[in-house]
């Protein structure tokens, strides 16, 4: 479609506009974590890492991240495993089910978190279970495995099942044809579910919320201490937590529009 | 080993498919189906000294049906939902419009990642994020005192209108995935054709755009829609709690009232509300569609 000048130009400061909406405030707060002044708000005051020193020698918040780092790395593992042996059986599945299977299997991401934290919670304690990181880990597991399924499985249909017969007439075993041929392929989708689904866990508030008894996550803490309004320390919290997130997730952004 | 030599064994392991969907399929019958099986059971008891009782009540939904104040949180919950729909959708259909058509292809992917990105990084962070703007003392109140705009400080923060921010700032990014997704495939030779035969940007926007991106625009705006009734952080913290919101109502009976019963029934009429709306809502489309398909030429 052709546009006049004027059309793009109005278009450009739109863009520009809308990120400033998405952006901006995130920006702030990461403005605001180096400021010396302990109220948010300007006039400036100066530079610091004061806020950042403060954060690291909590250690409410050392444990609290402690604790989600080591949770989004079990809940990546644990969603890319089944996320990938899902997708591989589903390559190979012939039924008039496998639809109803896919579509069955991403259900939980459009279950509401309030409900399914609250499911999960009377589950663990009719099972006496008690709530820890690991029923954190067991229910984070339930709406990122689907997640990974998704991304694995895109990845993999784009391998040619000629590929694989190829390996077959070659005289790979079928375990042989999977790390050779089917692993190496889909890799990328697999480092971007993995990517993805830490993230997913690491930030994740409302099904810890309910699920994870004392064992604050970062997440949780966060939401403990900022309905009593802005700190500076929140701010260093936040900036590093968007830090680290951010960076997962576009490096799994790229890997996923990545054709071949 | 001689490959030529081998005899030829395509699909040999596709008898053993099954085994592979085990894991996944495991998983989420024991942490997924069960636990829905059990929260719509706890539904129907109640609890006596923190001890769930085992016999059958319609109880929680009598309480739920008769006491206004929850038939209050709905309201404020549907409307909540459908407000912040109507906005994020306005916002991010020209977004996505802007993206496909007017940035070269180059620079989409960039733009396209800084828009999306935030939607996976922490809702919590970035509704704290926005406490330094909306504050009394924030960016917003002395960008519009410097500007003369104002003399005393408007109070935005703790009021519906930080809630619906905070949330449209959350769906703002997966709109616009989805509505791009949906443009981005809208093959550019019908576009030219519109513009061959006449047809102006406007005529050609709601004659061939808006049509064939409606199916995307539509399951994203349902997809939105269950994310924003369901909130109770923006509400909770932004919002300040001046409104209930109904998953304000199902926290509370979790927290404060140890009440798991009334809090599952709870959810379970929140799911159903938001589904029943959802209901109607496709009977209309294809209603629609139906219609649309009668009176092609």
């Amino acid at each position: 479609m052709k546009q006049s000048p004027k059309l793009k130009l109005v278009g450009w400061i739109y863009l520009i506009l809308a990120m400033i909406f998405v952006l901006g405030p995130i920006l702030v707060t990461i403005a605001f974590s180096f400021n010396l002044d302990r109220f948010s708000s300007l006039p400036w005051r100066g530079f610091t890492l004061q806020w950042y020193e403060k954060m690291f020698s909590n250690e409410d918040i050392i444990h609290s991240l402690g604790n989600s780092v080591m949770l989004g790395v079990c809940v990546s593992l644990t969603a890319v495993l089944l996320g990938f042996t899902g997708a591989y059986g589903l390559r190979h599945w012939k039924s008039k089910w496998k639809g109803a299977y896919m579509l069955a299997s991403i259900s939980p991401l459009a279950v509401p978190w309030t409900l399914m934290g609250l499911a999960l919670l009377i589950f663990f304690n009719r099972i006496n279970l008690p709530m820890s990181v690991v029923t954190v880990w067991i229910s984070h597991v339930v709406f990122t495995a689907p997640l990974a399924l998704t991304i694995i499985n895109a990845r993999m249909q784009t391998i040619p099942k000629s590929m694989e017969n190829a390996a077959w007439d070659l005289g790979a075993g079928s375990l042989q044809t999977m790390f050779l041929v089917i692993l190496p392929q889909t890799l990328p989708g697999i480092v971007a579910a993995a990517l993805l689904t830490f993230t997913i866990s690491f930030d994740e508030f409302i099904i810890a919320w309910f699920v994870c008894g004392f064992d604050q996550t970062l997440p949780v803490y966060i939401y403990s201490i900022i309905r009593s309004g802005v700190s500076p320390t929140i701010n260093a919290i936040g900036t590093m937590v968007f830090c680290i997130s951010i960076t997962l997730v576009s490096i799994a952004q790229v890997l996923q529009r990545k054709k071949d | 080993m001689s490959p030529l030599l081998e005899p030829v064994r395509h699909r040999g392991a596709s008898n053993r498919s099954a085994g592979w969907l085990l894991p996944l399929s495991g998983w989420m019958v024991i942490f997924y189906l069960i636990p829905l099986v059990f929260i719509i059971g706890t539904s129907f008891r109640t609890m006596v000294n923190y001890q769930l009782t085992s016999e059958f009540t319609m109880q929680n939904y009598l309480a739920i049906f008769a006491e206004p104040l929850y038939w209050k949180a709905l309201r404020v919950s549907l409307l909540l939902a459908v407000k912040v729909v109507a906005i994020t959708t306005l916002i991010a259909y020209p977004l996505a419009m802007v993206l496909v058509f007017i940035v070269p292809k180059r620079w989409r992917t960039f733009f396209l990642i800084l828009i999306i990105a935030p939607f996976w990084t922490s809702y919590l962070i970035r509704a704290y994020s926005w406490f330094i703007v909306l504050g009394n003392n924030g960016i917003l109140n002395l960008l519009l005192k410097s500007l003369g705009l104002i003399g005393q400080p408007v109070q935005i923060l703790y009021t519906g209108t930080a809630t619906t921010i905070g949330l449209v700032h959350y769906l703002l990014p997966i709109m616009t995935l989805t509505i791009y997704t949906t443009l981005e495939n809208i093959d550019p030779k019908l576009l030219e054709a519109a513009n061959d035969l006449g047809a102006g940007g406007l005529r050609s926007f709601f004659h061939v755009i808006l049509p064939l991106s409606a199916g995307g625009l539509v399951n994203g705006m349902m997809f939105i829609y269950i994310l924003a009734f369901a909130d109770f952080v923006s509400p909770a913290t932004l919002g300040g709690q001046t409104e209930r919101v109904f998953p304000q109502l199902i926290v509370d009976a979790v927290q404060w009232n140890i009440n798991w019963p009334l809090a599952s029934a709870l959810s379970i009429v929140m799911v159903a509300a938001i589904f029943l709306v959802l209901l109607v809502l496709s009977l209309f489309r294809n209603i629609g569609s139906r219609e649309n398909g009668g009176s092609g030429k």
